[in-house]
């Protein structure tokens, strides 16, 4: 088994050079580009060249490596990183989303509720301090230092170490995934309404109701 | 805590005193016209000013409606800032920290957390305390309906109007917004423990009573058979040791002996296995019925409208013309 992760090459060639060291120290065998065609029973990170997959506990290698047999897709959750220095986590609603990591040739059978990963993903977006202040106040945005402790590490040549999180940390997780479980409900609802509204538009049509009501009449002479 | 208790003498010390060595500051408890010890052991730590008791005469066995007045209770005359909602078979283990950890952790959005089931099997019958003898684990059963099914409990942050619907599976409250697929305590779950209290559980008929006539469906079946043949339902679900060596080697079984080491001092309620991902999927097959359920019964009443009219003579000649020569 090996962890190949595809990228595409990035505009930022600091941010590439950092983004291939992470990962490689994090547990991935292997980089390539999109057009790669990994191997069977690998597993596959699409990574764009701003995301930081960031186990939560042991390295990228030791948490798929766990993953039982008949699971072939793990599901990570984004965060976003904001401020030139990626120390500043955002916590509005929006910022959070799921991307999946999938084992190669295999089913889509994921374990529903288990976010191993995050994604840390740096947006590049300056926050300028008299807002940072107001967000930091306000909760909406958290000092996150993981990703910029582990590239600086990274470049005195100090492979990143990946704890496991607090009850705190996993609560905070916890607290972004209900965001993102609510939202799948409402859209599961809305389409589930959306297609019983058409099936009934259909079946409202006089011809077909006619036609039910002969089928009907029909059964109950032949019985 | 709440707690409703009827005839549960042979756990009901082992469940107020793990609980309150965990953490629990005061139970309040109802004691629904037990006859067999419960309520004399309810009642010495009434003494100790631990616990608060209710008793409760009449026939109906009305668990919703008097878990919410306790929870209410809590908040209105106790000042508690969270309320676990238990059963005496069921033992909160936080998988990290302690329960108190657990609540301080929780984001100020939310206002409920979920523990999952964790099923421990029937062993012989004797003379010892059930967590003596009952130190294994079974994966859930896929089948919502059967005694060990995955299923959940709600604690909530205290509120003066909650609702806590029956079963202990959910609280409703304004502020009660629940972290969803957070299962921060693992709830030790202990249904039966002797052939004894077996038949009690389902011959009593005190469910038969709960809720105006509507019996679980599970509860319904196993009082049938018990009522057939008692001694098969026992023999079913009693696990011996080399059915226990059995499961152990194929993985269906787990090796579990936190209560136990915990009620003799041993360990501290926030010692956790190394079995994150056993945990987890677990946690995916009660997701998997928790929420697909009420989906899916929609899905399949539009999948048969859906078919229905696909059958249609009418459908598919209006879909030719449509299409044209």
């Amino acid at each position: 088994m090996s962890v190949v992760l595809s990228v595409r090459a990035g505009d930022d060639a600091q941010l590439s050079r950092l983004h291939r060291a992470f990962h490689l120290a994090a547990g991935v065998d292997e980089l390539t580009g999109p057009e790669a065609r990994p191997r069977t029973g690998d597993w596959l990170i699409e990574s764009e060249p701003n995301e930081f997959w960031w186990p939560r506990s042991g390295s990228l290698r030791e948490t798929l490596q766990r993953v039982p047999d008949g699971v072939d897709v793990v599901e990570a959750v984004t965060r976003l990183l904001v401020g030139s220095d990626h120390m500043y986590r955002v916590r509005e609603w929006g910022a959070v989303g799921r991307k999946r990591i999938s084992r190669v040739g295999g089913g889509d059978r994921a374990l529903r509720g288990w976010y191993p990963i995050e994604v840390l993903v740096v947006t590049g977006e300056a926050v300028d301090d008299r807002e940072l202040v107001g967000a930091l106040a306000a909760g909406t945005i958290v000092e996150d230092t993981r990703l910029r402790d582990a590239l600086a590490a990274s470049e005195r040549g100090v492979a990143p170490t990946f704890a496991p999180p607090s009850i705190l940390d996993d609560a905070q997780l916890a607290g972004d995934v209900a965001a993102l479980g609510d939202a799948d409900i409402v859209a599961a609802r809305r389409r589930l309404d959306e297609l019983e509204e058409r099936v009934a538009a259909v079946e409202s049509l006089v011809p077909l109701r006619l036609e039910r009501a002969l089928r009907t009449i029909l059964r109950r002479h032949r019985r | 805590m709440t707690l409703v208790a009827h005839d549960e003498a042979d756990i009901v010390d082992a469940h107020v005193r793990y609980h309150l060595a965990a953490g629990v500051d005061l139970i309040l408890a109802t004691d629904h016209r037990s006859t067999d010890g419960t309520t004399e052991i309810l009642r010495r730590y009434e003494r100790d000013g631990r616990l608060r008791l209710f008793r409760r005469d009449e026939e109906e066995f009305a668990q919703s409606t008097w878990v919410t007045e306790m929870a209410r209770l809590a908040a209105r005359e106790h000042g508690a800032d969270w309320v676990i909602n238990s059963d005496a078979d069921e033992f909160w283990w936080p998988r990290a920290g302690t329960l108190r950890d657990v609540f301080d952790a929780t984001p100020p959005a939310f206002g409920a957390v979920r523990g999952l089931w964790r099923n421990f099997v029937l062993r012989p019958d004797s003379d010892t305390p059930f967590y003596e003898r009952m130190t294994v684990r079974r994966d859930p059963s896929h089948d919502f309906d059967d005694v060990y099914a995955p299923h959940v409990k709600v604690a909530h942050r205290a509120d003066p109007d909650v609702v806590v619907v029956q079963g202990n599976h959910d609280a409703r409250g304004e502020r009660l917004r629940l972290v969803r697929e957070w299962f921060p305590f693992e709830i030790l779950h202990f249904p039966i423990r002797s052939r004894r209290q077996l038949e009690r559980k389902y011959s009593s008929a005190v469910y038969r009573r709960a809720v105006r006539g509507r019996v679980p469906r599970h509860t319904e079946a196993m009082e049938a058979r018990i009522g057939a043949d008692a001694d098969a339902v026992y023999s079913e679900l009693v696990v011996d040791e080399r059915s226990v060596a059995e499961g152990l080697r194929d993985g269906r079984l787990h090796r579990d002996e936190r209560l136990r080491s915990a009620l003799s001092s041993k360990v501290a309620a926030n010692a956790v296995p190394a079995d994150e991902l056993q945990l987890a999927q677990e946690i995916d097959v009660f997701l998997a019925t928790d929420a697909a359920r009420k989906v899916e019964e929609r899905t399949r009443t539009l999948a048969q409208r859906q078919a229905s009219l696909e059958q249609s003579a009418l459908t598919h000649l209006l879909q030719r013309e449509r299409r044209g020569p």
